[in-house]
């Protein structure tokens, strides 16, 4: 288990390798770069492989420089699951590409999408001020420039040239009028504006946010459909029907909704002048299938019917990994699984309990089990490696220093015993029906009663479940639940601040450390990068020792690409990454 | 005049129906654990304004009572509401996915029919090895559930000899028969093997029966006496049978829709139902239970037409 932990440009699935005959020195150069940037080799592979070509030191730093990486190289990394970023980029455009999803999305609404499929489809039709790139930095997307004179002022500059998929153009009352839809209480992404005064257009392609008081996590939402522009008019005349089959979604992204046949199948076009020339769709069509049954989908891909999908069941890994229909990419992730602690009464209110809990679970093991080896375990802490857009350094050494998990049973008991050996049976509440929360509920109780605690399984029906986070009466008579949560930017305040300070919406356990609420909260004010993420960094290692959740696993996004495509970005990035555009065909 | 009557106290029998249907469907909904509010978020968590400004937009605060008389009302109407989920008419949801569960339904009743009737009566009339290999594979096909004899097909005729798609429903005539080939198969099996039993049983019992003793020694030609005083006479048990296999189809057609990706009523009824989707869960169930109804009445019907002994009458079912 050494270096298992993601990392942004590093990875080897050494069968990535393509052993292909090259003829010129740039040639070679060229595809160690991509075999470089699309995570194939690793860095000593790089640097044996640079060596051989006889590259220079300097000319090796300028190579490393225009790959866009940073940061040192782990000395095994064979393990390195959930590490890929990219694919091979396509070769050439396709007709049609048959995407699956694993549920009908509700709608294509961008204000109403929050859930896994609604994202993966609306993103290549609605975009964003900003995006989130497959490295997981925020770049200007529909914003050609963003500034911000002083901490309560977003001034957002508006690309010029854009046109929506009706050939109409973009402009500022688009942008205004899309991002003042938040306001209202009832869209999804409302909370991103807690902090919002106003938004104005304050020049001919300028938009500003007037916030009532600073607010670092606002910028980077804008990457997310809290960000989305919807052409005004459009938006207006078909009312609460947008988005919906009958009335399909106008955005300016590199896809234009075509058809939706309810029940089957969702169908997007290629938007033919798409503004942003550097990243031209390749492919003509997409359908996106539905197909729930976890069984079915990997049956789906593995005899060519689907050409690809993203987040395939953990299921089927192991057939899709022998697959030679097409390959699977374990791509970097930023979701978590956590037990979340339902309450601030019972055994676990106890810290010693929960310090004691959490070293007898083996979260290798677990990743391994639970997730089908693809998953890394989690320090203690819900913030994966992976997730600092900013400030990666920092990160990296705090990670460090919170040491690989262990299991240690015998401080374990020792704790128990400090804590007066409860008898008290602890309830832990998983989705009835779902494989991987019984699996590791199992894991919890078994670890638990090594201990001499015991632990008291409750399934809860798939739908109910849900209640747990926002139904105080649901979470009655319950001491811990399972999430898989992910954050939506690579920002770990999004997630941290909700979850710890004390009156917060996902707090509910009413975890109360002023020294965390204190760095959080300037830490959410601090607009240098380097300074904020001290701030985060000095929170997480208190939290690290307070386990107000307790952190589990980073399991990786699975990707399936059939041997005929190639290119889609491999990261979590495409909920926010109008990913489509990339995928090609692979020349096979 | 008969038939007229027949058919009216069928339809008020029908609407009570309905009416009780809605009531209790909508009550057990209504007192079941969970919320939409789930299923539109993802499960993730929320500030708590955008919760209360969910409830308030589908009324999801509003007593079950009030609730459901509203409901009614507008479906006295004629407006079906909308999905909770989908934003988007409820007739209109319905009608997308009707017609796949309808040919899917259809083609499985077809298969159980067809197969059911010949493989019982080839059973009956050819004793010895074909009579004992019938029967040991109505065995297997009673036992083997519709899911498990999905998984099965799949791998044999799809991922091994690439005969048949593992999903979706097709488009157009042919494509969409190429496409439910396997959903129905998978569905029929079990109802195929349960008509083959009774029709061998049935079949076998008029066999023993003095009037066949009389035409055959009346030197009736054998076919003759097997098709008029035979399978006539078997028809009447079957057909009560095959119809009610038939109207179960429906509510086993949930199982493979889900396994083959197939857009139909059953599966989205299912996951109306884990959504909390209150006015698709409704209109679903009453088209179902009217189907139902339709098809026992048809039943009815075809007991008159087989045997003229059999009377028409609102009250004897």
């Amino acid at each position: 288990m050494v270096n298992r932990f993601p990392r942004p440009h590093c990875h080897a699935m050494p069968e990535s390798v393509e052993p292909m005959e090259r003829h010129t020195m740039s040639d070679e150069l060229q595809k160690l770069q991509d075999d470089f940037i699309t995570g194939c080799v690793t860095r000593r592979d790089l640097l044996v492989r640079a060596a051989a070509l006889g590259l220079s030191a300097p000319a090796l730093a300028s190579f490393l420089a225009a790959c866009g990486s940073g940061g040192s190289a782990p000395t095994h990394q064979s393990q390195a699951v959930g590490s890929t970023v990219l694919t091979p980029p396509a070769k050439g455009e396709i007709g049609r590409v048959n995407w699956g999803l694993f549920y009908e999305p509700s709608g294509l609404d961008w204000i109403f999408s929050y859930n896994y499929e609604e994202n993966t489809v609306v993103t290549n039709i609605t975009e964003s001020l900003m995006r989130l790139t497959p490295q997981f930095t925020i770049e200007p997307s529909l914003a050609e420039s963003f500034s911000e004179p002083d901490p309560l002022t977003k001034i957002y500059k508006i690309r010029p040239g854009v046109n929506f998929s009706d050939g109409s153009p973009m402009t500022v009352e688009d942008v205004v009028f899309s991002l003042r839809r938040h306001l209202d209480p009832s869209s999804y992404w409302n909370f991103a504006y807690g902090n919002v005064k106003s938004v104005d257009q304050t020049g001919a392609a300028e938009v500003t946010v007037a916030m009532k008081r600073p607010d670092e996590v606002f910028h980077p939402l804008m990457a997310t459909p809290a960000g989305g522009v919807g052409k005004a008019s459009y938006v207006k005349s078909k009312g609460k029907a947008y988005g919906t089959p009958s009335a399909g979604p106008l955005g300016t992204g590199p896809f234009v909704f075509k058809s939706w046949a309810q029940g089957a199948s969702i169908t997007l076009a290629r938007n033919g002048t798409y503004w942003d020339t550097s990243h031209k769709p390749k492919a003509h069509e997409f359908v996106f299938s539905f197909i729930p049954q976890e069984s079915t989908m990997t049956t789906a891909l593995l005899s060519g019917e689907i050409d690809g999908a993203y987040h395939t069941p953990y299921s089927g890994l192991g057939q899709l990994r022998s697959s030679s229909s097409g390959k699977l990419y374990l791509g970097k992730s930023m979701i978590f699984t956590e037990i979340i602690i339902a309450s601030s009464s019972g055994p676990l209110a106890n810290h010693s309990l929960r310090s004691a809990l959490l070293l007898a679970i083996d979260r290798a093991a677990l990743a391994k089990a639970v997730y089908n080896s693809a998953a890394t375990p989690l320090r203690n802490t819900v913030v994966p490696l992976g997730e600092w857009g900013y400030g990666q350094s920092q990160a990296k050494a705090a990670w460090a220093k919170l040491g690989a998990p262990v299991v240690d049973l015998k401080k374990a008991r020792q704790l128990v015993t400090q804590a007066g050996s409860p008898k008290q049976t602890m309830t832990i509440a998983t989705r009835a029906s779902f494989q991987r929360y019984i699996d590791i509920a199992t894991i919890v109780q078994a670890a638990a009663k090594q201990i001499g605690l015991s632990v008291r399984i409750k399934p809860i029906s798939p739908n109910s479940y849900g209640d747990l986070f926002f139904d105080a009466k649901a979470r009655a008579g319950i001491d811990m639940f399972i999430s898989e949560n992910y954050a939506d930017i690579p920002e770990p305040l999004e997630i941290l601040y909700p979850a710890v300070v004390p009156g917060q919406f996902y707090n509910y356990n009413g975890y109360n450390n002023p020294a965390v609420t204190k760095d959080l909260s300037r830490a959410s004010t601090q607009h240098i990068d380097n300074k904020r993420a001290a701030l985060v960094l000095s929170a997480q290692a208190v939290l690290a020792n307070d386990l107000a959740a307790l952190p589990l696993a980073n399991p990786a996004v699975p990707l399936f690409l059939n041997r005929k495509i190639t290119g889609a970005p491999a990261s979590f990035c495409y909920l926010y990454y109008p990913w489509a555009r990339d995928i090609g065909s692979s020349g096979q | 005049m008969r038939v007229i009557s027949f058919a009216a106290s069928r339809l008020a029998g029908l609407a009570v129906t309905l009416l009780v249907t809605s009531f209790v469907v909508y009550g057990a909904l209504y007192l079941a654990p969970g919320n939409p509010i789930a299923v539109l978020t993802g499960g993730r968590p929320l500030p708590p304004r955008t919760i209360t400004a969910i409830e308030a937009e589908y009324g999801l605060n509003r007593p079950f009572f009030l609730s459901y008389t509203n409901w009614l009302g507008k479906v006295i109407q004629g407006d079906f509401g909308k999905s909770i989920v989908f934003r988007e008419n409820v007739l209109s949801l319905i009608t997308a996915r009707v017609g796949t569960t309808a040919f899917l339904v259809a083609y499985a009743a077809l298969l159980i029919i067809l197969f059911g009737v010949v493989l019982g009566v080839v059973s009956a009339l050819r004793k010895g090895p074909t009579d004992t290999a019938i029967l040991a594979g109505t065995t297997v096909g009673i036992a083997t559930p519709s899911f498990v004899a999905a998984i099965v097909m799949i791998s044999v005729f799809t991922l091994g000899l690439h005969w048949f798609p593992a999903i979706g429903a097709g488009t157009g005539f042919t494509d969409r028969l190429w496409h439910l080939t396997m959903p129905s198969a998978a569905l029929a099996l079990a109802g195929t093997a349960y008509v083959a039993r009774l029709t061998r049983a049935a079949a076998n019992e008029e066999l023993a029966r003095e009037h066949v003793d009389t035409a055959r020694s009346r030197g009736i030609p054998e076919p003759l006496v097997v098709q008029r005083h035979v399978l006539r006479n078997a028809l009447i048990p079957v057909t009560t049978v095959a119809g009610l296999t038939v109207a179960g189809l429906i509510a086993g057609s949930v199982v493979v829709e889900n396994a083959f990706a197939v857009n139909g009523l059953g599966s989205y009824l299912v996951t109306s139902v884990q959504q909390k989707d209150f006015p698709v869960v409704q209109a679903i169930t009453l088209l179902l239970v009217a189907a139902f109804v339709v098809v026992n009445t048809v039943v009815d019907i075809l007991y008159a037409v087989i045997d003229p002994r059999v009377k028409m009458s609102g009250a004897d079912r």
